[in-house]
């Protein structure tokens, strides 16, 4: 009895702490953050910059709520980077600059793996 | 990220982690502790305030090592009761300054103990002149035991053949207005006998006690919440002298 009382904390914690891959992934429609980011992709490849704008605006709102989840197991760092880039990469499809913003798409995606691992 | 609340998390969970942590690892206090436990403690300490403050890393590496620290802790104490030379080279060992009454220099350098030091703690031990010190261990823990010469200890009732009574340690029986069934019952006492008992303080209801015990001699120390007791004033005292 007093073991479990002292494992069961310290087993939800652990839970708690690896458990940023199952809460980053999409939860809803608006929290689906890569598959908006291959929308921006996509529509910056065919450089079509209204429909790579709006594919951003859902990336950054998917984003901010992904975050609420996997903040607590998650590295500031990472999460400031994500928002970082985010921002570069709307100042990319503003200046409808094709290689800058696939650049910070590309960064993105590894980041994105990153956040919470 | 909203820093706030990952700290509130991040706080629970390291407070949690070491509060189970320490209960593992045992009851020694402060005092007791040698300087190995110390550094331990200090740094199993330092985990647990990085696990709730350091955004820079994830929370799992510390969590982690927070727990290898304790296991690793809780290791080396099981280790030193199945062996005693593990026991030594991690505890240390007790160094004897005074020997038949003489001071042991070397042991004193050994030990980096100043003169001063000794004395301190001979003082705090309530030895005021050297000559009355036969043995004056240091302990691993920093204690310093002291075995004064015979003619300098206290007497016993045992050195003048008086014979006493024997004197356990008493039973609480009303902790904070509440009865403790339990213990009433390992002692074979009843709710009833308790509320006689109390009857005869004038007292109604255990509700009105914040401490009762009962001793090995039979008397029931019992107090009142109500202290019934004018607190003393200057001018009580002004009088007192007058």
């Amino acid at each position: 009895m007093r073991w479990a009382l002292f494992l069961t904390p310290l087993v939800l914690f652990s839970l708690l702490m690896n458990a940023g891959p199952v809460l980053k992934r999409p939860m809803g429609i608006d929290d689906r953050f890569m598959a908006f980011l291959e929308e921006t992709e996509q529509a910056t490849l065919a450089e079509d910059w209204p429909a790579a704008a709006d594919a951003w605006r859902r990336t950054d709102r998917a984003m901010s709520l992904v975050i609420r989840r996997v903040q607590v197991m998650s590295e500031r760092d990472v999460a400031q980077d994500i928002f970082e880039d985010l921002a570069q990469l709307q100042g990319a499809i503003q200046a409808q600059d094709r290689s800058g913003a696939l650049t910070q798409i590309a960064v993105l995606k590894a980041l994105f793996k990153q956040l919470g691992q | 990220m909203n820093e706030g609340f990952v700290v509130g998390v991040r706080a629970a969970i390291s407070f949690i982690s070491l509060l189970v942590y320490t209960n593992i690892l045992g009851k020694q206090q402060v005092g007791q502790l040698t300087f190995f436990d110390f550094s331990t403690a200090i740094t199993i300490g330092n985990l647990a305030g990085a696990l709730t403050t350091d955004f820079d890393s994830r929370a799992w590496p510390h969590f982690v090592g927070l727990t290898l620290w304790a296991l690793m802790a809780l290791g080396a104490q099981w280790v030193a009761l199945k062996s005693r030379w593990w026991a030594r080279l991690i505890g240390g060992e007790p160094t004897i300054l005074i020997q038949n009454g003489h001071i042991l220099e070397r042991n004193m350098r050994g030990s980096r103990y100043r003169y001063d030091d000794l004395l301190m703690q001979l003082r705090e031990r309530g030895v005021f002149d050297l000559s009355e010190v036969e043995f004056a261990v240091l302990e691993p823990n920093g204690q310093l035991s002291v075995l004064k010469r015979s003619q300098y200890q206290p007497v016993t009732p045992h050195d003048l053949g008086i014979p006493t009574a024997y004197k356990g340690l008493g039973t609480m029986l009303i902790h904070d207005g509440t009865v403790l069934k339990r213990d009433l019952k390992e002692i074979n006492l009843s709710e009833a006998w308790l509320a006689h008992e109390l009857g005869k303080r004038g007292i109604e209801s255990p509700h009105q006690v914040s401490l009762a015990i009962l001793s090995t001699t039979g008397s029931l120390f019992v107090d009142r919440f109500e202290d019934h007791v004018r607190p003393a004033s200057i001018d009580d005292e002004m009088k007192v002298q007058h």
